[in-house]
């Protein structure tokens, strides 16, 4: 395949994967990796390599407007970056010992974890009295919500550092932003509003992600050639999508997501089986 | 960057006001401005590097199905400012991606002089190791 096709082919397709990303809010960025690999025959460390420099254009971008609006908690952030990082870097070193197929059968597995987090739906109440290291580290906040200001506080947040340990490893072995865990873990596990958890988690997810990047860079994971076409598709993909939101049915939307990465999921796990990657 | 719509506001909410934030967001104008700068440097240096690379290369076939490392130009600082320099348009399109990933750590860098600024000892503590974490994985990291 030549160049010129070769950037327009992936370029589509990363340009359909951050559309669908941005309108579901679930981070397109998942499904890029299978897509390369599958699809397009692409090793799946430079795979990796590309996916992983797309997540942190899309966070890095991302974030100003959500700070702006007052809905991202940077102390969260800061502390829960300690693990995340940490997590990212542990991950960075084992994936040189794990066999491309293994990480395979990895991301077929987050795969299925990601299409079956994105059917669950429910807001939990947000948590209103703080463990002790939410005090000591005045991780509560306000935000604005629906019914104005709203403060709230951060409970059990060993465990939520403990959950962003493994996002972070999970984002460096297989090049995605662990968006799904981190919001899973501060949602869920450590109280936040939902907004918040969003929110602080796309702050972070630009962080974990330079942390590996910078290991798979003095790997060679990082191609350029390849890289270009993923990264320009999946911004002019996201902003696409977010402008079309309000004519989107969301559900529909999630319904969509669902079956092509649980179709992504199969494909990897029986590839991998046979030893493709 | 995006142009998503705003979250509808209650009629009794106060409008944007226009003091300065509180002392837990007094950071974020400027984290905001940093990212934005950050991408906007890095989406040239890229852009630059992309395109001219396309268009020289337009016709050349490529094949990623084999993974072979990296070119020392293309996997070290060092060979990625020399290739720049030298108007290698992979290098330029490599450096864009370095100051990709060099934006996050900036940020952190940033939120790390904030806190020293405040005394807040607790946060020191925690943005150092996240920001020494992240230098050693760019500058350190062997392959």
């Amino acid at each position: 395949m030549t160049l010129v096709v070769f950037t327009m082919a992936v370029g589509g397709a990363a340009f359909l994967a951050g559309m669908l990303g941005s309108m579901t809010g679930l981070g397109g960025g998942i499904v890029l990796v299978p897509v390369l690999t599958l699809a397009f025959g692409v090793d799946i460390r430079y795979a990796i390599g590309a996916s992983l420099i797309a997540v942190i254009a899309t966070s890095t971008g991302s974030t100003p407007p959500y700070l702006e609006r007052g809905h991202t908690n940077i102390r969260i952030g800061a502390l829960l970056e300690v693990a995340t990082t940490t997590g990212a870097l542990t991950g960075a070193i084992i994936a040189t010992y794990l066999a491309p197929n293994l990480i395979a059968m990895v991301f077929a597995a987050v795969l299925l974890l990601s299409a079956a987090q994105s059917l669950m739906v429910g807001e939990p109440s947000a948590a209103q009295t703080p463990d002790a290291m939410g005090r000591y580290l005045r991780l509560g906040g306000t935000y604005v919500g629906e019914a104005g200001p709203t403060r709230y506080e951060v409970r059990r947040v060993p465990l939520g550092f403990a959950l962003m340990f493994v996002a972070g490893n999970l984002s460096a072995l297989l090049g995605i932003g662990s968006g799904v865990v981190k919001v899973l873990a501060m949602d869920r596990v450590m109280g936040l509003p939902f907004k918040v958890s969003t929110t602080t988690s796309t702050f972070m997810i630009g962080v974990t992600a330079a942390a590996s990047a910078g290991v798979y860079l003095h790997r060679g994971y990082i191609d350029p050639t390849l890289s270009f076409p993923v990264i320009v598709g999946v911004l002019a993909g996201a902003t696409r999508g977010s402008h079309m939101l309000h004519r989107a049915s969301v559900k529909s939307l999630r319904l969509l997501f669902t079956v092509v990465v649980v179709a992504l999921a199969i494909e990897m796990a029986y590839k991998a089986l046979r030893g493709g990657f | 960057m995006n142009q998503a719509a705003p979250p509808p506001q209650p009629a009794h909410s106060p409008p944007p006001a226009h003091s300065p934030p509180p002392p837990e967001r007094r950071l974020e104008p400027g984290i905001s401005r940093l990212l934005r700068r950050g991408v906007r440097i890095a989406a040239a240096f890229a852009l630059a590097g992309g395109v001219f690379n396309l268009i020289r290369h337009a016709t050349d076939s490529v094949d990623f199905s084999k993974f072979s490392g990296g070119s020392a130009e293309l996997s070290t600082i060092r060979g990625i400012l020399g290739g720049a320099l030298h108007l290698h348009s992979a290098a330029l399109l490599q450096l864009g991606l370095v100051c990709l990933i060099a934006t996050p750590i900036a940020r952190v860098g940033y939120m790390l002089a904030g806190f020293i600024r405040d005394r807040d000892k607790a946060y020191i503590v925690i943005s150092t190791v996240v920001f020494l974490i992240l230098l050693y994985g760019i500058f350190f990291a062997a392959a």
